[in-house]
This record gives structure tokens, sequence and C-alpha cells, in this order.
């Protein structure tokens, strides 16, 4: 009798679905390597697939922030704005991020905040030389994907989205 | 109601993992493999419960993992071909002294992990004396020694 063959005795075997198990476990450790490799590059955040740099048409803001988070996981929202000697710089976020994200922290602390139907509104003091860069430690919510955008006066907003992982 | 979902998902994604891992690590645990365990089970409980210690949570999250448990032994004993794939199916990777080496190694198990099971269970010492040693669906090796009268060289009566 040949190894693939079935015995009936001592106990019943069933070669054809072991042989199959042992097949399909073999593709289930290739798949569980591509996802480590897909981990790895960022495509379930923390990687470079995942971290983006965005800017306005104008130049005056740029964005970097990671398109695939993970909810209730804190995540970096970096924002550079070209200051245009101005006193008091503006970034605007708009209300989604608002209702989908919980500000952690947000560095420099901004001169003052408000939110409203127009979206969260963060005042900052301009450096003394230089681009203001402002840094947002924020947590998903939920998972899902959340479609957002920021402005710095009196440029148009930056439109972006980001894919939440549950 | 998440909490339900989550486990839920959490169940079959566990067991998905745990059976593409093999019955090897079913059976044959070592120190290392159990504190690996120990950790998804950490892990797991971390990602279940998140920030939310209430006992509402904990009692949901049990309620689910049981209920789901329950009832994938309701098909395993109801519905044999389904059973079969959810639990596996015992196999042969000894018969009449005789190491089933492509069998063996498909469930990467050695020679020596046979001998052990062997030693372990009847005392033997050598795969002569061993008639069947069994892969169980459980991850256990059985193993059924030789009759006393058995010659080693020949094949027991099987059927």
């Amino acid at each position: 009798m040949r190894e693939q063959d079935s015995r009936s005795y001592p106990v019943r075997e069933d070669m054809r679905l072991q042989y199959a198990f042992w097949r399909w476990q073999r593709a289930a450790w290739v798949v569980m390597a591509i996802i480590l490799v897909l981990a790895l590059s960022g495509l379930f955040a923390r990687g470079a697939l995942s971290q983006v740099t965005v800017s306005g048409p104008g130049q005056r803001l740029s964005l970097t922030y990671e398109r695939f988070q993970r909810a209730t996981t804190v995540s970096q929202l970096s924002a550079r704005i070209s200051t245009l000697g101005t006193d008091q710089v503006t970034l605007r976020l708009s209300p989604s991020f608002h209702n989908e994200f919980q500000i952690a922290d947000i560095e420099p602390h901004p001169l003052r905040s408000s939110a409203g139907p127009g979206g969260l509104e963060l005042v900052f003091a301009p450096p003394a030389a230089g681009e203001l860069a402002v840094v947002i430690w924020a947590i998903p919510r939920s998972f899902g994907v959340v479609r957002l955008s920021a402005a710095a006066d009196p440029e148009p907003p930056v439109l972006f989205s980001i894919l939440v992982y549950p | 109601m998440d909490s339900v979902i989550k486990a839920a998902a959490v169940y079959f994604v566990l067991w998905l993992v745990i059976r593409a891992s093999g019955r090897r690590t079913l059976g044959q645990l070592t120190v290392f493999d159990l504190i690996l365990f120990l950790i998804i089970g950490g892990v797991v409980a971390r990602a279940l419960m998140g920030q939310d210690y209430s006992l509402t949570t904990a009692f949901l999250v049990i309620v689910t993992f049981v209920l789901i448990d329950v009832l994938m032994s309701f098909v395993e004993r109801d519905v044999p071909r389904v059973g079969r794939i959810l639990k596996g199916v015992p196999t042969i990777v000894v018969e009449n002294g005789q190491v089933l080496s492509g069998r063996l190694r498909r469930a990467r198990l050695t020679e020596d992990e046979v001998l052990e099971a062997a030693r372990h269970s009847h005392g033997l010492e050598r795969m002569d004396q061993i008639r069947f040693a069994i892969l169980e669906a459980s991850g256990h090796i059985s193993i059924i020694p030789r009759a006393p009268g058995d010659k080693p060289d020949t094949p027991a009566a099987a059927g």
C-alpha cells in the first residue's frame, strides 16, 4: 500500500483530506509571510508605504501623515506652514477630524483653539524664523476610511484620506 | 455589540492560525511553545478589551467564545465531513515498524519524536517494536506496540 493511500485500520484515515490540509497549511504559511512583509513595509501603519506628504496648491501648507492607521492607536500628523510674516498662523482641520479622532497632544500648544461647524481651528504664534512646524498626536476613534482636509489661510484646503484598521 | 463581533473575529482568526501552525504545535508543546501561546493570549486579550475593563465586556467576550466553541462541537459531531475539516483526521506515521517518511516529513515530525512517544507510553526502545504510530487529530502521537508474538519483519494483519 502506498503512503498516499488511506488506511482503515487501526484508524480510518482520509489521506486525500490530509494531503489537501498539508497543501493548505503551506499556502497559509506563505500568506502569513506575505502579511509580515507587508506589515514591515508599512501597509498596516508605521512604515514606508504608510508615510505620505502632501502640499497645498500654493505650497504654504505641507502635511505629513500616515495613510494607514490603527483604531485606538496614537499616530502623528505633522504640518509645516510658511508664516508669510503674519503674527498668527491658523490651521483649520475638517469636522471629520474632530469627529473621528481624539487629539492626544499638540506641539507646540496653540495660542487658542475652537471647534465649530467648520471644524477645528488652531491658532499658533509663528516662530522667530522659518516655517511653523506643528505636530498633532491623534487617536482614531473607530475604523474605516476617513476623509479629511487641512487648510492654512488663505490657501484652499489640502484634501487627504486615511484608512483606519480595526 | 462590538465586543461580540471582535471576539468572534478573534476566535476564527486564532483558529485559522493555530490550524495553519499544524498539529505538531498542539501535541508536542515545548516550554518555548507554551510561552509563545501565553504571549498570543496576552496580545489577543489586550486587543479585545483595550481600555475597557468592565465586567460586562469580559462577560460578553467569554460567552461569545464559549458559545462559538459549543457550536463548533455540534458541527463536528453532526456534520462529519465538516468535522473532519475542522478537527483534522488521524494519520498513521509508522506502520509495522516501517516509518512512512513522506507523511512524517509533511507532519513536521521526526523519528526521534515518535520514539520518544513510544518510550513514554510503552517503554519501547526501537522502531521495529512499534506496530502503529498514529498522529492523532489532537496532535498527540498514539503508539500501538507489536504483540509479543509478532515477528518484527512480518506485516501485521490490517483491515
